[in-house]
């Protein structure tokens, strides 16, 4: 494991450059530019505000709908951006998986690192959005990091179990769109978690992104610490799930571009 | 002596025919719904194994050049993947020793949106060059490339040629310690391709730096490479000097392409006024063969029947090597010969004197045409074949491994020291 991450470290070089190459690729060309990385989440949280909001009046414990959602719209957008570029990236670039040898989970990472640029663009108009709720910022602020990286790490477990079965089978690619819209549904992103009935919760908390979104909305809206139960069920499903795929991931690499 | 940077020992690679239809679930769904149903199982027919190499063993030293010919689907750009490492082996070891840099399919890591400049740093990273390197080559790479002007345009408006000159010139500055090369040359106008060329020769004047050429270009192979391998359906057929490889691989096309020569007949074109209706070959002793050695005369007779009266034909006969590049063309009416009219049959001579091929296999194109050349009449591409050999008097041809080129030209070299 050790002796991989140095691999990777010393193609970091590499990775900056899939990186930055996906991103400008995707802002090339168009008008607004990197202006959709923010466009995205936003519109996503003006639906939700009409529809939960205004029709459904759903209680967000006070805090206002739209940065309610946009506080968890935000992250999710960077997870399910992630997987919709990461998990076809082997492919994608299957002309050069073919002809010449990097480490593989190359393209995956990129694909996640090009999309969390575009998060932290996105961010930007979330403190903005803080500023006019006037919200206040509690200490427990300096979780956020620590939630972004299992986030990250879950992320990147999926990328790279999706990105290795999608070579060989590509119904993955219409199983995605799919199941990242299913997922988001059964994910606390655009309703509180405390609408979920007790008996179902402790199922619905085995979703690492369940309790990393309820994490989200307790250190920054709420002012509160996080709940420790879940955010650490959290960390060990992320953890096992990334150890796992990555796992998965090495076992099959040199069998990739044979099926590719 | 010099350090082994290659060696293959008794490398296989097998692929499993079946294996590419499993890519979707519905075979793989159909199968267990065939083993409930009892249905033989259409797939199992196709899943047998086939061999893209067996058993290859060679080693490459350290400043050499070898090249690897062989029809297509004989498993040479098996080998290349083997060395750039993005396949396994199914059995067999594989030993390198340095940086491996491939050259194959310029561009492959280009993105059209992106500008030169852009994709010279995706590029070169992606062929291992780290960013300060590539900064300290970039004015060499753009220069070798040409594209001073539109380095900051986006690629996509470049043209094909512009296109293959970045890449190549990347790949040439990434100064790896073993080159893979794979078809790769025939891209540019004909000035860049000579320069590119003359890089790779440079490279190789290096000593350091080993070449792995793949090329259906078996001149270029000739000119780069002193060793060669001819692998054919996964096997090695023959390796050693490249003159000696390269004849046995001449040898074996010329064998599978006397298979086809009954097709070719049917290739024939011309208002068909006249007709040839046959080409035999002799030697100047008017002995028929098709077989010479190097340096005799050719007798080319040609039948011809003319339906009706035809005046001024003009006959031509065109040599050409086995892939097509035509070397000697002689027309009757050039080299003064009129023939006022003819009508009915005939018989036309061609004496090419003391013909300086090379040893190979050759084919002839017989063509009657009107002089100003606007009428064909009967073209009958490769009518005739034949062989040049080795002449039995070594002392007076023989073939040296520094020897190549398309013909034999014979020379005499004299050489005078100043010093005493």
């Amino acid at each position: 494991m050790l002796t991989h991450v140095k691999k990777i470290f010393s193609y970091h070089e590499l990775l900056i450059n899939i990186a930055l190459r996906d991103i400008r690729a995707r802002y090339k060309q168009s008008l607004l530019g990197t202006t959709w990385a923010v466009i995205q989440p936003l519109s996503l949280m003006l639906v939700f505000t009409v529809v939960f909001s205004k029709f459904l009046h759903i209680k967000t414990d006070g805090t206002p709908y739209p940065i309610f959602s946009y506080c968890s719209l935000l992250p999710w957008s960077f997870f399910a951006a992630s997987l919709t570029f990461a998990i076809p990236s082997l492919v994608n670039n299957s002309n050069l998986i073919t002809k010449i040898y990097f480490p593989r989970e190359i393209f995956p990472i990129a694909s996640v690192l090009s999309c969390f640029l575009d998060f932290l663009v996105a961010g930007i108009l979330f403190v903005f959005m803080m500023f006019y709720y006037h919200i206040q910022i509690s200490w427990y602020i300096i979780f956020v990091p620590f939630i972004v990286c299992i986030q990250i790490l879950f992320t990147l477990g999926i990328a790279f179990f999706g990105s290795a079965v999608i070579v060989f089978f590509r119904d993955v690619r219409y199983v995605v769109p799919l199941g990242l819209q299913l997922w988001m549904f059964a994910t606390p992103v655009v309703y509180p978690t405390n609408i979920v009935p007790a008996k179902y919760l402790s199922i619905y908390m085995l979703n690492p992104m369940s309790c990393i979104m309820d994490s989200y909305r307790h250190v920054i809206l709420y002012r509160n610490p996080p709940d420790m139960k879940y955010l650490g069920m959290a960390f060990i499903i992320s953890l096992l799930t990334f150890s796992l795929a990555y796992w998965f991931f090495k076992k099959v690499e040199m069998k990739l571009a044979d099926a590719i | 002596m010099s350090k082994t940077v290659i060696k293959f020992e008794n490398v296989s690679k097998k692929y499993n025919l079946g294996y590419i239809n499993l890519s979707v679930f519905r075979d793989y769904a159909s199968k267990i719904v065939n083993h409930i149903t009892g249905t033989p199982n259409s797939l199992s027919s196709k899943s047998e194994d086939f061999y893209a190499l067996k058993n290859i063993s060679f080693e490459v030293k350290q400043g050499e050049a070898i090249g690897i010919v062989g029809p297509n689907g004989a498993g040479k750009s098996t080998i290349l993947k083997l060395l750039a490492n993005t396949i396994e082996p199914t059995s067999g070891k594989i030993i390198t020793d340095g940086k491996i840099s491939a050259l194959i399919e310029l561009g492959a890591g280009f993105h059209h949106e992106l500008t030169g400049r852009e994709n010279i740093y995706l590029y070169g990273s992606i062929m291992g060059l780290k960013r300060k390197e590539i900064h300290e080559r970039f004015d060499s790479i753009v220069a070798f490339a040409e594209l001073e002007q539109f380095i900051d345009t986006p690629i996509k408006h470049y043209s094909s040629g512009m296109y293959a000159r970045l890449g190549f010139a990347v790949a040439i500055h990434v100064e790896p310690d073993i080159l893979l090369i794979d078809e790769v040359l025939a891209v540019g106008d004909m000035t860049f391709r000579k320069k590119c060329y003359e890089r790779l020769h440079e490279i190789l004047s290096r000593e350091h730096i080993s070449i792995i050429f793949v090329s259906h270009d078996i001149y270029r192979v000739q000119a780069l490479c002193k060793k060669a391998i001819f692998l054919d359906k996964g096997c090695i057929r023959k390796i050693g000097y490249t003159p000696e490889v390269l004849s046995s691989y001449y040898n074996e096309m010329n064998k599978s392409m006397l298979l086809k020569e009954s097709k070719l007949q049917e290739k024939r074109w011309g208002t068909g006024e006249i007709r040839i209706t046959n080409v035999y070959l002799a030697d100047s002793a008017g002995e028929s063969t098709d077989t010479f050695e190097v340096g005799s005369s050719i007798v080319i007779t040609t039948e011809y029947y003319a339906a009706k009266k035809i005046n001024n034909p003009d006959f031509r006969f065109i040599i050409q090597t086995i892939d097509g590049i035509e070397i000697i063309c002689v027309s009757s009416v050039n080299s003064g010969t009129i023939i006022d009219f003819i009508e009915e049959k005939g018989t036309v001579q061609c004496l090419l004197e003391s013909i300086p091929l090379r040893q190979n296999a050759y084919f002839i194109t017989v063509g009657i045409s009107s002089p100003d050349g606007q009428i064909d009449y009967d073209v009958w591409p490769n009518a005739a074949r034949f062989m040049i050999t080795l002449s039995q008097d070594k002392e007076k041809y023989s073939l040296p491994v520094n020897d190549y080129g398309l013909i034999h030209w014979p020379s005499k070299i004299h050489h005078q020291p100043e010093h005493l």
